[in-house]
């Protein structure tokens, strides 16, 4: 038991700033590759071997063209060859596709975080949307607002948009809220003590938000953008399920879905991750690089 | 010993009720503040009345949840009284607080932790559009009358309570406001910062002919500082007894010593028991 | 009903809009909690109202929006067929879905404890993984499991897991030193100290989890019907009748899943009063969004 404490006081410490670099480090990469191990050795024993044992690479069950369990070593090469196998402008490239989710994600993205912080701004300014608005706000993050996707492509098709704008809404509907609410949360951080002091000036609403409300929402508004950013790749992904989008991951998901390709299947959704973290990791660097305080206790 | 006793005695005789209701700084007439609570209404205040002149010191002392922060808030426009009326300067407290006549300290620093010290202190400056390189001065002069002009680009999390809080009175100077309200500004510190803390005020007091409504929970710094001090008593939260304390303007620590100190303090510690006898 | 011109429309929705907002601020200025509920739920009713007047008096076609009678009356029709998707989406693979994946986060979480190597090599693992797109997997879970409620089942499972995991690993460092202190001093055990103090002070991050992945699970179910389904389910009704450009039949299951959302997201938040209360962001006076 003291063992377990001490244990986590090792965690508190490396929590609190002191650079474990190597452990912090080494850990996950060791869990992977532990990960990776079994995996390897789950595709083999899953895996027929192919009839032609092909090209003599070992063992071949990891090689087998229709495979069940896709061994690492074979997402890895159909991965590298769906990035860099073939020109960038190719409908084959995986880097294409990413761009035109990325593209669509992004778009909304901007949209959600413009619109979102807006309306924050008005709820906090506004007893009305405060009451009657806001607690629908909070309701709308338990109901499944992705399950729209569809109606709004069919919809905005039918308005003559097609293509990015009715991904980037779809995406910018599933960003909104968690930007909402955190915005709402940072904008009203500020502690009584605070927002009486700024009173004792005399202070109009205008000061008292750049002064002091906005400063405060910032250590919230960029969580918030990272879940945003997240699940506005993940909105652009599912609107390009329906209708039979031609480009994107989620077409060619749906692709490999219908054909039963499970290694397209398995590069695509390495990509679509990959995408994902370099777009969430870009904001985390962000947060990184703005002056950081600490809250009042 | 100060150099002149009399003289300084003197000004507190001018600060008798007569000429008191010509220069009050602050009137509080008849004020009754009542929240709404299960058993009925809840008394915060009743019938409250109380006269500041010009370069007074008046502290309020009694037991927690007499009303003392509720008195504060009402003189600085931060809540309204049920019943009553607060005239501040001659005007409204509302007037008051828009001609940024008083400034106020809080029980805690209330420093924002994205700025430095002197950031801090120009906050306010900011807030009435002064021109920037007159905030700075303005702000960096602040600093220096609390002691602090060496610390002025630390972070609030980079200095210890007291400084915390000096900078918060500096904050509050920087307005130069003729009216200072504080609330248990010393509260949370160590007897000794709080023992330089008490002398410097009493300076500020004395050389910017200041006038100070401080609430605190203790006698001896009640005593040494004012030149009257309130009792309040709680439930319903109202003044039990008004304490002059004739002693010199100029104070240094030794004072607490003198009989007249202990005499002072006595009396106050006789109203407060009263006070929470009545509980 | 006499068709209205479109100008008459958008004056009587403004006239109406706008004495309803007046009305409205009036009462949420109000304070109390009739006040609190009620500005809320009129706010609902009059957005429903101009909705319905708008999409009628301008004749907004029904691909693009339905007028909430029109929806409600898809409802009442297919409510036989809508049953059955519920059955489908919820009771078979959003439900065991996210009872398998929650447990399986948290029994994880438990595990790993005591080591903090396996903590921090899963930790980073795992908040990589809510950012990722897991839905993605649907196509894989639906060549491996059928096109079944298995593989919306397990879809569901894998997404639940990781918040389990994470809100656990972090509920169990929730309980302070002074507290830890306060049970090694009557020398507790570790299933002791786990049962007695760590799990409780888990409680609040474990609710999170939860409510996280209520709402996740459903969204899976129902995305991972858009790759594949058998002929019922809430994503397959939604996607077979826009096919059919049947939009009030598809507002129709989009409310289903709403109410099955909320509803779920109502009991939850009722358990976690009854189990946290004593924490501080469920005592009265405390922020409400929090
Ligand atoms: N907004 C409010 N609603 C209800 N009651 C209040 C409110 N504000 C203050 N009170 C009550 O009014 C009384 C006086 O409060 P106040 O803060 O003025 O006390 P205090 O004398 O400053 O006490 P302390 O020495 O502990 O700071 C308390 O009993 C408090 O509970
Ligand atoms: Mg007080």
């Amino acid at each position: 038991m003291s063992e377990a404490i001490a244990g986590i006081g090792v965690f508190r410490t490396a929590r609190a700033g002191v650079p474990q670099w190597s452990r912090r480090i080494l850990a996950p990469v060791v869990i992977l590759c532990a990960l990776l191990a079994i995996w390897s050795i789950a595709a083999t024993l899953v895996n027929p071997s192919p009839a032609a044992a092909a090209a003599g690479i070992w063992p071949s069950n990891w090689w087998n063209p229709r495979p069940t369990l896709p061994s690492p070593p074979q997402i890895a090469v159909a991965t590298w060859t769906g990035l860099f196998g073939y020109p960038v402008t190719s409908p084959r490239s995986l880097i294409y596709h990413a761009a035109v989710t990325l593209e669509a994600a992004l778009a909304g993205f901007g949209l959600a975080a413009v619109l979102g912080t807006a309306l924050a701004t008005a709820i906090v300014h506004v007893r009305l949307l405060d009451r009657g608005l806001l607690p629908w706000v909070i309701v709308s993050q338990s109901i499944p607002v992705l399950a729209t996707a569809p109606m709004v492509v069919v919809a905005m098709g039918y308005m003559g948009f097609s293509g990015l704008l009715p991904k980037a809404v779809i995406s910018a509907s599933l960003a909104f809220f968690p930007v909402t609410i955190g915005m709402c949360k940072g904008l009203r951080s500020p502690q009584t003590v605070q927002l009486d002091l700024l009173r004792t000036y005399n202070a109009s609403g205008r000061q008292v938000f750049w002064a002091l409300r906005w400063p405060s929402a910032i250590p919230y508004l960029l969580p918030a953008l990272k879940i945003a950013m997240a699940l506005a790749i993940t909105g652009a992904i599912v609107g390009e399920l329906p209708t039979g989008a031609q480009a994107g991951l989620g077409a060619r998901l749906l692709i490999a879905s219908y054909n039963g390709l499970m290694l397209l299947m398995w590069a695509t959704l390495i990509v679509a991750s990959l995408t994902a973290g370099l777009a969430v990791g870009a904001l985390a660097l962000l947060e990184r690089a703005l002056p950081r305080f600490r809250l009042p206790a | 010993m100060p150099d002149s006793p009399h003289a300084e005695t003197l000004d507190i005789e001018t600060t008798q009720p007569r000429e008191q209701a010509r220069a009050a700084v602050v009137s509080v007439e008849n004020v009754a503040v009542s929240y709404p609570s299960r058993e009925g209404v809840f008394h915060a205040l009743s019938d409250v009345s109380l006269r500041v002149a010009r370069r007074e010191f008046i502290s309020l002392i009694g037991p927690s949840g007499c009303g003392k922060t509720t008195l504060l808030r009402l003189i600085a426009d931060l809540a309204q009284p049920s019943t009553g009326t607060i005239r501040v300067n001659g005007g409204t407290s509302r007037q008051a607080r828009g001609d940024r006549s008083y400034g106020y300290v809080f029980q805690t620093p209330a420093l924002q932790p994205w700025r430095t010290a002197l950031a801090n202190v120009m906050l306010p400056l900011e807030i009435i559009g002064l021109a920037a390189n007159e905030r700075r001065a303005r702000a960096t002069a602040a600093l220096m009358a609390v002691g602090l002009g060496d610390a002025a680009s630390r972070y609030p999390w980079q200095l210890s309570g007291g400084m915390q809080q000096r900078v918060s009175i500096a904050r509050a100077l920087s307005l130069r406001p003729e009216l200072l309200l504080m609330d248990e500004p010393f509260g949370a510190l160590d007897e000794i910062t709080r023992d330089k803390l008490n002398l410097h005020l009493t300076d500020l007091w004395r050389d910017r002919d200041l006038t100070v409504i401080f609430v605190t929970h203790s006698i001896p710094e009640a005593v040494f500082l004012s030149t009257r001090i309130v009792a309040m008593s709680a439930k319903p939260g109202r003044i039990s007894r008004v304490i002059d304390c004739g002693l010199p303007r100029r104070r240094t620590l030794d004072i607490r010593n003198t009989p007249e100190f202990l005499a002072i303090s006595k009396q106050v510690r006789d109203a407060l028991s009263d006070a929470y006898a009545n509980e | 009903m006499s068709p209205a011109t479109p100008l008459a429309v958008l004056a009587l929705a403004a006239t109406v809009g706008i004495a309803a907002l007046m009305a409205l601020t009036r009462l949420a200025n109000r304070p109390g909690r009739a006040a609190a509920i009620l500005t809320p739920m009129l706010f609902a009713v009059l957005v429903l109202f101009l909705w319905e007047v708008l999409t009628r008096g301008l004749a907004v076609p029904q691909v693009l929006l339905p007028a909430p009678s029109v929806i409600a009356r898809a409802f009442w029709n297919a409510s036989p067929e809508l049953l059955q998707d519920v059955r489908q989406t919820v009771l078979f693979a959003a439900i065991p879905g996210f009872v398998c994946g929650s447990a399986l986060g948290m029994v994880t979480g438990i595990a790993v404890d005591r080591s903090p190597f396996l903590q921090q090599g899963l930790l980073p693992l795992s908040s990589f993984a809510s950012v990722i797109p897991i839905v993605g997997v649907a196509p894989i879970m639906i060549l491996w499991f059928g096109f079944g409620w298995q593989s919306k089942a397990a879809v569901v499972l894998l997404i639940t897991f990781f918040p389990a995991f994470v809100n656990m690993v972090a509920g169990l460092r929730e309980a302070s030193p002074i507290e830890r202190d306060l049970m090694a001093s009557y020398a507790s055990t570790y299933w002791q100290t786990l049962w007695k103090l760590r799990l409780p002070a888990a409680l609040p991050f474990l609710f999170t989890a939860l409510k996280v992945n209520a709402s996740l699970a459903l969204i899976g179910a129902i995305v991972a019907e858009f790759f594949g389904a058998p002929v019922y389910g809430l994503g397959f009704r939604i996607s077979a009748e826009i096919g059919h450009l049947a939009l009030d039949r598809v507002w129709a299951a989009i409310a289903v899943a709403a109410a099955v959302g909320s509803g779920s997201y109502a009991l939850l938040t009722a358990a976690e009063r009854a189990a946290t209360f004593w924490h501080p962001s469920q005592l009265p006076g405390s922020d409400r969004n929090s």
